[in-house]
C-alpha cells in the first residue's frame, strides 16, 4: 500500500515536471494565486489618465492568465478608486495590504498620490513597482520598496524641448517663456527643470507662477500670461488644467511660437476634448508606440484589438510595472517579498518601456523622453530626431515652428 | 497696464453678476426664515449637472437647460421646505443648520454617484470666443451669464418692490408679528420665498457652471463666497447683494491678476472678515 503510494507519488512528479511546467511552478511558489492590488484614480481629476492605468493592469493580468500564470499560479487582481484623493489612496493601500492580504503592490497615479502610498509600502515592508510617480522627492527618503518603471525624473521632463532650442540657428531661437505649473509634487518638479534648462539656454522667463490643483478658471492666468507676451508658453501640468489653459488662451486671443503643456498632449483624449485647438501644442511623453523595445509592438497591437483605441504612455509604464514583478518571481522562484526586491536591485529587465536597470533609490536607469506635436489631429513624435534616436525606429517629424497664430 | 487692470475689473463685474444670481436667493431665504440654507450652493450645482447632461445627452444649450433645471429645482426645494425647513422653522438656528447641511451632503452624494467626481465644463460651441472691444476682451459666455443674472435678479428686484406677494415677503423680513397681524400669510410668504431662493440658485448655478469647470465637492467653495456676498452687502436688500457679489467678483480678479493666482481663493474669507470687524450690518443693511 504504501509502496503504491510512493509510486504513484513519483509517477505525479514525473508527470508534472516533465510535461507540465505549471503545476510544478505552482508547488514551487507554494501558491496556486497571486494577488496584485493598488488603487488608481477612476474619477476625479486625476482620471484622464487614471484610467489607463486600469486599462493596462486588467490587460496584462488577463494576457498572464492565458500564458498560464507566473510559474502556474494564477494571477488575480484587486483594484480600487482613490477619487484622486491621496488620502483615500492611504486608506485604500492599508486596505490591500491589511485586509485584502495581496501579495504585491502596484502603484497609483499622480505623484502627488505615489508619495504618501509609498510611505505606507515602506511602512508595512512591502514591494512597490509603480509606473505613476516619477517626482525626485519620493525616491529621496530612503524607501528601499520602491521601484519606478517611467522612464524620467520630473526636472527631466523639459529636457527634449530646451534642447531642440539649442538646435536651432541663434537668431530663430525663442528669447522668451512664461513658466505656469500645476502646484503639486510632480509638476513642482518639472517647472525647477525648466528654470534650470531656461537658464542655461538663455531663455528668459517673463512669469513663474503656480496654480490651484483645483483652479476652475485660467482667466486670470492667462491674463498675465498675455501682458507678459512671451515667445513659448511652459505650463508644467496635467490634462484636465492644461485643456482649461488652452481653451482660455483661445479666449483671450494669446498667441505664442511654441505652446508646451508637458503631460497633457500625450495622452489622446487632449485631442478628443481640444478638437482643433490641439494642434500644434507640444508635449513630453515616456513611450511611444514606435519605440524598438521587447513587447512594444505587440502591446500596441494587442491594446487597439482589446480596446479599439490608440495606446500611449500610461498603459506602457503600468504594464511595464507587472514585468518587473513577473520576471523577478519568476527569477527567484519565490513569493518572498525581501527576495525579490534584492534581485530587482541586481539584475536588468527586459521591459516595454526599454531594457531596465534600477538605481539604489528605485529610479531606472535608463531615461527616454519623447517630445510630441499635435499636427492636423494627430499626435506625432517631434523630438528625438531620426538620425540619433531609438535605433531609428521612431522618425521625428520637424516641429511646427513658429505655432501659427489663432 | 490700464488695459490689464480695466480687464480685471469688467471680468470681475462680469462674473459678480453671476454670483449675485445665486446670492440673492440664500439672502432672501435668510430674511424672511431666518435660516441659514446651507444647501443653496449644492443645489446651484446640481443644476450646472443637469445642464451638463441636458447638453450632452440632448445637445440643448446650457442656457435654454434653465426650462428644465428650474422646475427640478422648484421641485426640490418645495420638498426641501415641506420635509426639511418647515418642521424646523423658529427652532433654534443651529437645528435647521445642522439639518440642510446634512442635506448638502446628501446633494453631494447624489452628484457623486450621479457625474462622479470628474470636473465638467459645459463647452457649447461658443464656450472659447470672445468679443474684442479696444483693449478689452469680453468672454461671450462671461456676457451671456451676466446679461442672464441681471434679468433675474432685476427681474426678482421688480418682483419684490411691485406685487402683492413681493411686498408681503418684503413685510415678512421686516417684521414677522407685524406682517401676520396685517393679515400676511406668512406660512405661504416662506414657502414662495424659499423657491424663489432656490429657483435663482439654479439660474446662478447653471450659469456659474458655463464659466467655470465643476466638480461635486466645488459647492463648499460656492457657498463660502456666498456668505461673504450676502455678509458684505446686508441681509435681505438685492442691491446690498448686487454691490457684495461685485466687491467680491472684482477684489478676487484683481487678486488674482496682481498676486499668484492662488491667492484669489482667500480673498472672500478676507473680504468676509473685514466685514464682520468694521461693519458687522453689511455695507448696505440696518444695525439691529
Amino acid at each position: 500500500m504504501k509502496m503504491k503510494g510512493c509510486l504513484l507519488a513519483l509517477f505525479a512528479f514525473a508527470f508534472g515536471a516533465g510535461a507540465l511546467a505549471g503545476p510544478a511552478g505552482a508547488q514551487s511558489l507554494g501558491k496556486t494565486e497571486i494577488v496584485f492590488g493598488g488603487a488608481v484614480s477612476l474619477t476625479g481629476p486625476a482620471a484622464f489618465d487614471g484610467v489607463y492605468y486600469k486599462k493596462g493592469y486588467e490587460l496584462w493580468v488577463e494576457q498572464a492568465n492565458k500564458r498560464g500564470g507566473i510559474l502556474g499560479a494564477q494571477v488575480k487582481l484587486i483594484l480600487y478608486d482613490d477619487k484622486s484623493s491621496p488620502s483615500e489612496a492611504v486608506s485604500r493601500y492599508e486596505k490591500l495590504i491589511t485586509v485584502d492580504k495581496v501579495d504585491f503592490l502596484l502603484g497609483p497615479w499622480t505623484s502627488g498620490i505615489t508619495a504618501p502610498v509609498a510611505a505606507v509600502a515602506q511602512k508595512y515592508a512591502k514591494l512597490f513597482v509603480e509606473g505613476g510617480g516619477c517626482a525626485e522627492p519620493i525616491f529621496q527618503r530612503g524607501n528601499k520598496w520602491i521601484f519606478n518603471t517611467m522612464t524620467a525624473v520630473d526636472h527631466q521632463h523639459s529636457r527634449n524641448l530646451f534642447e531642440w532650442i539649442q538646435s536651432l540657428p541663434a537668431d530663430r531661437r525663442p528669447k522668451t517663456a512664461t513658466l505656469t505649473y500645476h502646484n503639486s509634487l510632480w509638476a513642482q518638479g518639472c517647472a525647477k527643470g525648466v528654470r534650470a534648462q531656461a537658464q542655461e539656454a538663455g531663455v528668459q522667463l517673463l512669469l513663474d507662477e503656480a496654480y490651484s490643483p483645483t483652479m476652475s478658471d485660467a482667466t486670470p492666468l492667462v491674463s498675465k500670461i498675455k501682458a507678459a507676451s512671451p515667445d513659448m508658453i511652459l505650463n508644467c501640468g496635467y490634462l484636465s488644467d492644461g485643456v482649461l489653459i488652452v481653451r482660455t488662451l483661445k479666449e483671450l486671443k494669446v498667441n505664442a511660437k511654441v505652446v508646451w503643456m508637458s503631460d497633457g498632449p500625450p495622452n489622446p483624449a487632449w485631442g478628443a476634448t481640444l478638437g482643433e485647438l490641439a494642434n500644434y501644442t507640444l508635449g513630453t511623453t515616456h513611450w511611444e508606440p514606435g519605440v524598438p523595445y521587447t513587447g512594444a509592438k505587440e502591446l500596441t497591437a494587442l491594446y487597439k484589438e482589446k480596446f479599439n483605441e490608440e495606446i500611449y504612455d500610461k498603459v506602457a509604464v503600468a504594464w511595464a510595472s507587472l514585468q518587473v514583478y513577473e520576471q523577478a518571481i519568476k527569477g527567484v522562484k519565490s513569493l518572498d517579498q525581501e527576495k525579490i526586491r534584492d534581485y530587482i536591485r541586481t539584475n536588468t529587465f527586459d521591459l516595454v518601456v526599454g531594457p531596465t536597470r534600477f538605481a539604489d533609490n528605485g529610479m531606472p536607469t535608463i531615461s527616454t523622453l519623447l517630445d510630441v506635436q499635435w499636427v492636423d489631429g494627430k499626435r506625432v513624435v517631434v523630438w528625438p530626431k531620426k538620425d540619433r534616436v531609438l535605433n531609428k525606429s521612431i522618425e521625428g517629424k520637424e516641429i511646427v515652428f513658429p505655432k501659427p497664430a489663432r | 497696464m490700464q488695459a490689464t487692470v480695466l480687464q480685471a475689473v469688467i471680468t470681475g463685474i462680469l462674473v459678480g453678476g453671476i454670483y449675485a444670481a445665486m446670492a440673492v436667493g440664500l439672502s432672501i431665504i435668510f430674511g424672511v426664515m431666518k435660516i441659514i440654507n446651507i444647501a443653496h450652493a449644492a443645489i446651484a450645482l446640481l443644476c450646472a449637472y443637469i445642464a451638463y447632461t441636458a447638453f450632452t445627452v440632448l445637445g440643448l444649450d446650457p442656457v435654454a437647460s434653465l426650462v428644465l433645471s428650474i422646475p427640478a429645482s422648484l421641485l426640490i426645494g418645495g420638498a426641501m421646505f415641506r420635509v426639511l425647513v418647515r418642521p424646523v422653522l423658529g427652532g433654534p438656528p443651529l437645528i435647521s443648520l445642522l439639518v440642510l447641511f446634512g442635506f448638502a451632503n446628501f446633494l453631494e452624494g447624489v452628484m457623486l454617484i450621479g457625474w462622479a467626481a470628474d470636473p465638467r465644463s459645459l463647452t457649447p460651441a461658443y464656450s472659447a470666443s470672445s468679443l474684442q472691444v479696444g483693449p478689452v476682451i469680453f468672454s461671450v459666455t462671461r456676457l451671456l451669464g451676466f446679461a442672464a443674472s441681471c434679468l433675474v435678479v432685476g427681474g426678482l428686484a421688480v418682483f419684490l418692490r411691485r406685487s402683492f406677494t413681493g411686498r408681503a415677503i418684503r413685510a415678512t423680513m421686516q417684521d414677522q408679528q407685524a406682517a401676520l397681524l396685517m393679515g400676511v400669510n406668512t406660512d405661504r410668504v416662506s414657502m414662495v420665498a424659499f423657491l424663489l431662493g432656490v429657483g435663482t440658485a439654479a439660474v446662478g448655478g447653471t450659469l456659474l457652471g458655463l464659466i467655470y469647470a465643476f466638480y461635486p465637492a466645488l459647492h463648499l467653495l460656492w457657498i463660502g463666497k456666498l456668505f461673504c456676498i450676502v455678509v458684505l452687502g446686508g441681509i435681505g436688500s438685492v442691491g446690498g447683494v448686487l454691490a457684495g457679489a461685485t466687491v467680491l467678483g472684482v477684489a478676487e480678479s484683481l487678486t488674482a491678476t496682481f498676486f499668484p493666482a492662488v491667492w484669489a481663493e482667500l480673498v472672500a474669507y478676507v473680504l468676509l472678515v473685514l466685514t464682520l470687524w468694521f461693519r458687522p450690518a453689511g455695507l448696505f443693511g440696518r444695525a439691529a
